[in-house]
Order: structure tokens, then sequence, then C-alpha cells
């Protein structure tokens, strides 16, 4: 039964559905997307009962041949890694379904691109051939391209074409990486697990360029400083949902086929060049803060605040320990969760009052208490409070850098306390203080927003209390990674 | 005599002089039959003989050989021609469909026979009547602005080549004694004759190729031509002559190998890079778009170009797929571009806006091209451009794959500004949009073909790996 290929291609099947749709049947368009969004959730949490944990390798795998003139195989597989943002991709693909009903235009190619998006996404989460991998991932950038365009703001255009642009470079860059490890592989081969076990004929200078051509092409997604400007922009003119899809999901690829490819074949590369590594996250975190504290605007707090966040999970992965591995993936996984519900608030507030700037807002606490009271849930969960999960992620990445890069640790926390402060800041601005008298009609929370928002809220509470729902999942495939690179 | 191996032409020719002695009768069976559906039942004869006729590789006089090559090309300029002429129903006028069928014809028969020429005279005779038959058609509509004024000027560009390559032909037969079975065999040198005279004839022989290639810096009349001509001309213009002279570039590459000058191929390098570079970075800053296609097709054949230079057998495999995924791609979008120009002269690239709205099927069949064009996965451009990267990578000219990866990512810019007025900008025009059928029909077979090509590459790299193996 193949379940991997049915929860990649089933978004396609609505997309294709979709797009034989009349233009005016708003709402049948909309439940079949939301049918075969959820399908594939409920095939993630059918997949998830049969995971095992316990072992090390790849799962659910499906080989199919595709191109064997060049060796290139359709193969999926997954393991603890790929099953955890599986889910996360799931979970989020749903929930911005959800949240994508309130989009009134051009409806059928709007939900058309967004199913195309998950197919994409999945697809990179599940790929084991290299190639397969790329074509993926291209499919991500044209279908984001595509919605930002579609659906954005005023300064959409260039925002989307700004995104494709560096997103491109960054794909070419991983083009050339794919390839040099195709051509120096002996062998020649694509498949990414053959790739892994003969890690140790690439050698020498060749190794380190593909090395940085690969880590290169995923920087600009991850987004790492300084390829990092399309985020805020592309960020800023999106609708809401394609945020969540966007730094929810498709920022965690960058980070993943750093892991999946980089660490796993050229794992003594990785070894040499893990202090460049830790002062490239520094970068994110201390430039994050330092620019995040300028911010006057909530979707950019919630840019940059992803962009600290990812600058966390590189330094996880450079600290090249298992403890870090951990964190990271864990990191990546829980970022999504706070970081949706964060867009889904602001979605909420921008709903009822047409405006995004903080300054606008004061003291609406006493007027959407129940609003209020998630929106400092998830300010406690950026922050990285413990009883939260943001906590017990950003912990296992710092234990990871500590005992070998202690002054990053030490950064790492002050990054944290200026995290805080610009948080702290925008949740006292928008909620605390004397009401604005804009804003005395402002209704409170309603039902049908509550049906997203909760399941998200309790993730982190729940995953703070009892981490090991998703550790144990992540933990296997973190130490064999980890073993490849002693 | 091997005389039949010509067959595929000469069905050609007997259709093209039919066509043009199609009487003007009115009221008679003769006024009833289009002479495109002549034109096209000559093609599809002309096909299946290719396809199926027996005995159908042999050497004629080491004059021409119909070998692999030869197939693979008569079938893609068979093709090109075939979907030219089924636009050619909507868009050509009544009074000029003869001379339309005539001159398509005979210049697909010159790209058929310089595809698989062995002789330099041969060769030169096949691209005269390519450039006689196109510049005549250039200038066939006597309506068009700049008709006469381009054809004019094209004829006069290709006389100008084809005398440089005259020349260039005169010191190989200085240096060799012949100018039989050059291409393919080896050359014999007369005794004492200095090896000066090949490089110095090759060279020759290379401008005046590369002046109807359209490589930079022989590339200005491109822009202007394309401009000036009807956009389905402009798609065979684009096609059927660039896949016969790169057979012609392949057999020359794969003999000349041993004794090529190292010069020459510093030369052929540098000329292939500045042709990427040079088509790439003047699209950027194009407003009309017959113009910026125009500037893109030299990119694409400068692509083609770091093909041949790669050599056999990977480069030669490489400019084969990339034909397949060329021509669809250019015959389609040119297709698209006369749909959507109905009665203006002048087509800038604002005037695609808001075709998202105005007809969703022609938005999604021209960004499946422009898409090709950027060499995105999943289709064919992305097959072709893979191709290449790959074979320069695998003979180590590492620096050319990454020449050709940067302008890809220039050329990404200036298809998604065309992708961008398609789709996010509000139509200035609420004109709808009709395409006609047989237009349609080739827009269609187009798209599909670039979709099959992107998303199941093996049928067609295993055709072009398998020409390659027995041309060897």
């Amino acid at each position: 039964m193949p379940l991997l290929s049915a929860i990649i291609f089933s978004p396609l099947v609505g997309a294709i559905c979709i797009l034989f749709l009349p233009q005016r049947k708003k709402n049948t368009v909309r439940i079949i997307a939301l049918l075969f969004s959820a399908l594939s959730l409920l095939l993630t949490c059918g997949i998830l009962f049969h995971f095992n944990p316990d072992m090390p390798g790849m799962q659910f795998v499906e080989r199919m041949w595709w191109i064997p003139s060049f060796g290139i195989q359709y193969v999926v597989g997954i393991d603890g890694m790929s099953m955890v943002l599986l889910m996360l991709s799931a979970f989020l693909s749903v929930v911005a379904v959800i949240c994508s009903f309130a989009v009134e235009e051009r409806i059928k190619e709007y939900f058309f691109f967004f199913l195309l998006l998950e197919t994409g996404l999945y697809g990179v989460f599940c790929a084991l051939d290299f190639f397969l991998l790329y074509v993926f991932w291209n499919v991500n950038l044209v279908t984001i391209y595509f919605l930002i365009g579609i659906g954005g703001g005023a300064r959409r255009e260039f925002a989307a074409l700004k995104f494709f642009l560096f997103a491109f470079c960054g794909s070419a860059a991983l083009l050339l990486g794919m390839l040099g490890m195709y051509f120096f592989s002996e062998p020649h081969t694509f498949d990414l697990l053959i790739l892994s076990q003969k890690a140790l004929q690439f050698q020498g200078l060749e190794a380190v360029i593909i090395f940085c051509a690969i880590y290169g092409g995923c920087a600009v997604i991850i987004p790492a400083f300084p390829f990092h400007t399309w985020l805020p922009l592309a960020h800023r003119e999106a609708p809401i949902a394609v945020s969540i899809m966007m730094v929810g999901v498709f920022v965690k690829t960058g980070i993943y086929v750093i892991l999946r490819v980089c660490y796993a074949i050229l794992p003594h590369i990785a070894q040499h060049f893990s202090s460049i590594l830790v002062i490239l996250a520094l970068f994110n975190i201390v430039y994050g803060a330092l620019v995040a504290l300028a911010q006057k605007n909530l979707k950019d707090i919630a840019a940059y605040a992803t962009f600290i966040h990812m600058g966390y999970c590189m330094l996880g992965i450079a600290s090249l320990s298992v403890a870090g591995f951990n964190g990271a993936v864990f990191h990546l996984f829980n970022h999504g969760i706070f970081i949706a519900a964060f867009l889904l608030l602001i979605g909420i507030l921008y709903e009822r009052t047409h405006t995004l700037r903080i300054e606008d807002f004061g003291g609406i606490r006493v007027r959407v208490p129940i609003i209020a009271g998630f929106m400092a849930v998830v300010t406690l969960s950026a922050i990285g409070m413990p009883g939260l999960s943001v906590f017990i992620s950003e912990f296992l990445c710092l234990l990871g850098v500590f005992p070998i890069y202690t002054f990053a640790a030490v950064v790492g926390v002050l990054g944290i306390l200026i995290t805080a402060s610009f948080f702290l800041r925008m949740l006292e601005r928008v909620f605390w203080g004397s009401l604005n008298p804009r804003w005395i009609t402002l209704p409170d929370i309603r039902v049908k927003e509550l049906y997203t928002l909760t399941p998200l809220i309790l993730t982190l509470i729940v995953l703070g209390l009892y981490p090991k729902l998703i550790l144990h999942i992540l933990n296997q495939s973190m130490v064999y990674l980890q073993g490849l690179i002693r | 005599m091997n005389l039949c191996l010509f067959y595929p032409e000469m069905i050609l020719l007997v259709s093209a002089v039919i066509c043009l002695m199609w009487p003007r009768r009115q009221n008679s069976f003769f006024a009833k039959v289009n002479p495109l559906f002549i034109a096209l039942i000559g093609i599809f004869i002309s096909a299946l003989w290719v396809m199926y006729a027996d005995g159908n590789t042999g050497v004629m006089k080491a004059l021409f050989i119909t070998d692999s090559l030869t197939f693979f090309c008569r079938i893609l300029i068979l093709l090109c021609t075939g979907l030219t002429l089924l636009n050619g129903f909507r868009y050509v006028h009544q009074e000029e469909i003869r001379s339309f069928c005539c001159l398509l014809l005979c210049a697909a028969l010159g790209s058929m026979v310089i595809s698989g020429t062995q002789d330099f005279i041969l060769l030169f005779i096949g691209l005269e009547i390519i450039s006689i038959s196109l510049s005549l058609l250039i200038g066939y509509q006597k309506k068009a602005p700049y008709g006469s004024e381009e054809a004019i000027k094209f004829f006069i560009m290709s006389a100008c080549a084809s005398a440089i390559m005259v020349f260039g032909i005169s010191f190989i037969y200085a240096y060799a004694g012949t100018t039989n079975g050059v291409i393919l065999q080896g050359i014999e040198k007369i005794p004492h004759a200095p090896a000066v005279l090949l490089t110095v004839g090759f060279l020759f022989v290379l401008v005046g190729i590369a002046l109807k290639l359209g490589v930079v810096p022989f590339h200005a009349w491109i822009p202007d031509t394309f401009e000036a001509t009807s956009p389905l001309l402009t798609g065979f213009l684009s096609t059927a002559p660039v896949v016969g002279i790169m057979a012609v570039l392949i057999r020359m590459v794969s003999a000349c190998n041993n004794y090529l000058d190292y010069h020459i191929t510093v030369i052929v390098v540098i000329l292939a890079v500045a042709t990427i570079s040079f088509g790439n970075l003047a699209a950027l800053f194009q407003k009309s778009l017959i113009r910026l296609l125009a500037y893109s097709t030299i990119a694409h054949v400068g692509y083609m170009l770091v093909g041949i230079i790669i050599g056999i057998p990977r480069g030669v495999e490489a400019v084969l797929v990339y034909l397949m995924a060329y021509i669809l791609m250019n015959i389609g979008i040119f297709t698209m571009v006369e749909v959507l120009r109905g009665k203006a002269t002048l087509f800038r690239v604002e005037d695609c806006a808001g075709l998202a709205k105005r007809s969703l099927i022609s938005a999604f069949l021209f960004s499946v091209f422009l898409l090709s064009l950027i060499g995105m996965p999943l289709t064919a451009g992305f097959i072709g451009k893979f191709y290449i990267c790959a074979a320069a990578f695998e003979t180590h000219h590492i620096g050319l794959s990454v020449a050709v990866v940067i302008n890809i990512v220039i050329s990404a810019y200036y298809y998604l500004h065309i992708v961008h007025q398609i789709f996010f900008v509000s139509p200035t025009s609420e004109a709808s949009i009709s395409i006609p059928k047989t237009a349609g029909f080739t827009v269609v077979i187009c798209g599909i073909g670039i979709l099959i090509i992107g998303f199941f590459p093996e049928l067609f790299i295993t055709i072009a790996r398998y020409t390659v193996r027995i041309l060897l």
C-alpha cells in the first residue's frame, strides 16, 4: 500500500479536480481543498501509528525507476526527522486551508497553487533521491510565487519577484551541488542513501565546493544572514494562510535538506566547518534580534521571530551533537506550531481592525480577553518559557552547543533576552495599557476561529510538559546521523 | 546513383510545386481545397517515408548520408513545418497561401538536405535553398510594414554569410584537394599543404554558420527579422534551420575532434558564453515581447553551442535533447504571440496584461511555455538544460556549467516579468481571446509535449543516446 505516495499526491489530485470546476462554485472549491488536505493529514496519522521509532533506517520506502539513463529513481521514504516534519506539514496545511476560507477573489487559482504547494512540501520531506528532491523543491518556489502574487497586499508583485529570484539563485546553487555530487561519486548516483553510505569518497576541494554550494542554496531558504532579505517583504505581502505555509513549513525545508544532504553525505566537511556555521547562526540570532527591536508591524515581528528561531536551529545543527540535532528538528516543529498560532491571531485581529501596526492598538485586552490569553501563551512560547514546548527545543540546541562553543551558547541566551524584550513589549503595547478608543466595539473570538487555534495552543502546552511524544520519534534518526559524523 | 535516399526531400519538392501551381479558378474543385492541405499531406507522406522505407541508411557517393542523425533531424524539421502549416490556416491570407506553402516546404527541404550532408558543396546548396526561401517568406506579407525592408536585409545578410562560407570552403579545398566526404571522414591533406589553411578555412566556415545561427557577435539580424515578420513564421525561422545547422555542427565536431586546433575551441567557447550572456542580458531591457523572445532565442542557441563544445558523446546527446525541447517551446510560444497579437503590429510585454482574467486556458498554456523557457523542473526546458550542465560536468567543463546556471537565473527575471503581466496585472483591453482551432491544436500539442518530456524524459533521452551511439 503506497501510503507515502498517497500522502504526497493526494493534494495534487485535489488541485487537478479544482482545475475542472467552474469559477463560480466557490464553496465547492474550498471543500475539495479541505477534503484532500485532510486526507493527507489522516494518512499521516495512519503512518504515525505504524511508524517504528526504534529503527534508525528509512521506513515506508517506495521505489520506482524514473530516468534510468541517469540512475534517477522515484524513491520516497521517511525516518524520524522526516516523520516529524511531515506531521508538521500535514497539520499546518489543514490549518492554513481553513484559514484560507476567508479569501474571496480568484479562489480557483489560489487553491490550485495551494494544493500544489502542499504536494511540493510533502515531496521534499519524503524524497530520497536528490533529483526528485530538487524537482519538489522547485515546485515549492513556483507555487509560492504565484500564491503571493495572487492573494497578497499592495507590493505583492515585487515581493513575489524578490522571493523567487532569491530562491531561484539558491536553487541554481543546489543544482550545481547536485551535479557535483552525482559526478564525483563512484558509481554515479543521485540516491541519497547510497551517497550517504559511501560518504568518504568525497574528499578535498571538490567536496568543500559541493558542501558550500548546497549549504548556500539552502541558506537562502533557512533564511540565513545575509540571504534573508526576501523574508520580511514576502511575509508582509503574502496572505495570512500563505504566510503560515511559508514560515511554518517552507523555511523548514532549508534546514531539512542541509541535514539530509550535507550532513549525511559530507559529514567530514561539516565537522571541518562547524565553527563557521556556528558564527553564521549567531549572526542570525544577534542581527535578527537587534533588527526586530525596531519593528512596528505585527507581521514583521513574526518574520523576524522566524529569522531568530531559525538561528537557534542552525546553532543546534552546527553543534554536531545528538542533543543539538534533536533540539534543532524539534525546534523546527515547535516553531512551526507557535508561528502558525501567532499568524492566526494576527489574522483574527486584522480581520477586525484592518491594521497591523502596533501603535494603532492599545489595551484591547479588556475587549478581547480570549485572544489576549492565546497571544500571551504564544508570546511566552516564542520567548522560551519553561512549560511550553519551545523551551525544551531551545534548551536542547543550547545544550548541544554549550560544551563545544560556550561563547555561542552565551550569545544565544542573550538573544533570548532580546527576543523576550521585543515580544513582551509588543504584547504590552497591543493588549495592556489604556484602551484605544477606536476599539471600543471590538468583538472577541468567534467559535469557528477556535477550531484551528485550539489544537495549536494545546500542542504547545502538551509538548512543553511531555516532549517525549515528538522526541521519541526523532531520537533514533538523530543518533544515527550523529554517528555518521563520528 | 542512390537517389532514393533523397525521396523525402523530393516528396516535399513535389508538394511545393503542386501548391505553387494550385489553380485559382473559382467555382471548381480546386477552390474548395486549401493548398495547405496539400502541403500537410506532402509532409505526412515524407514523414512516413522517412520512418518506414526500407534500405534507409546508405551513403550516396559520399555526398549525403541517411544515418540516425539525419533521421532525427528530418523528423524534427517535418514536425516544425507541419505545426507551422497548421497555424497557417487562420493566419495566412488567401492570396498569399500558395507562395507561403511552397516557400515553407522549400525551406524545410533545404534544412533536411543540410542535416544529412557530407560534402561542403551540398552544404552550401542547402543553406542557399534555406536563405532564399526564408528571405522570400519574410517579405511575403504585402501589408506588413517592414516586411520588404527586412526581406532585403535578410537576403543581403545571408548572401554575405554564404560568401564568407564559400571563402572558407575554398581554403579547405586547397588543403584537402576535395570537398567530398570532408565533414565526416578524416581529412587527408595534399602533401606539403600547410595546416594553417585548414584552420583558417574552418574559421571562415564557422563564421558563416554563426551568421546563420545568430551567434554573438553575428546576431544583429535576429531581433529585427523576428519583429518584422509574422510570429508564426518566426516560430519556423527559429527552429527548422537551427535543427539543420546544429546537425552540421554535430557532424563537424564528431569528425574534427582529433585534429581541431586548440585555438578554434577557445574561440567557440568564447562565442558560446558571449551568446548566452548577451542574449539574456539584452532581453532584460526589451519592451517589445517579440524582441525579448528573439534575444532569448539567441541565448538558447548559445546553450546548444555549449553542448557542441562538449563534444561526443554527452554534449551531442545534450544538443539533441535540447533541440527537442527547444522546437516545442519556440513554436508554442510564437504561436501564442500570434494568437494574442490580433491585428496589432507592435506587441509590447504590457499588452499581455491580465491574460489570466481574459482566458485562463491561454494563460495556463503561455505559462507552461514560459516556465519551460526558464528551465523549471517538470518541463522540457529543464531536461535540456540539465543535460547540458550534466554533460559539462562529466567532461570537466565546470566553468561552462556555472555560466549556464548563472544565465538561467538571469533569464528567470524577464520571463517572470511576462508571467507577472499575465497573472497579476489587470487587463488593459477587455477583448476576449479566441484561439482558432488549428492554432489551438498546435499550442496544445507543444504544451503537452513539453509536459510529457518534462515528466517522463526517459524515452527522449534514450532516443538521443541511441542516435549518437549509432552515429559513432
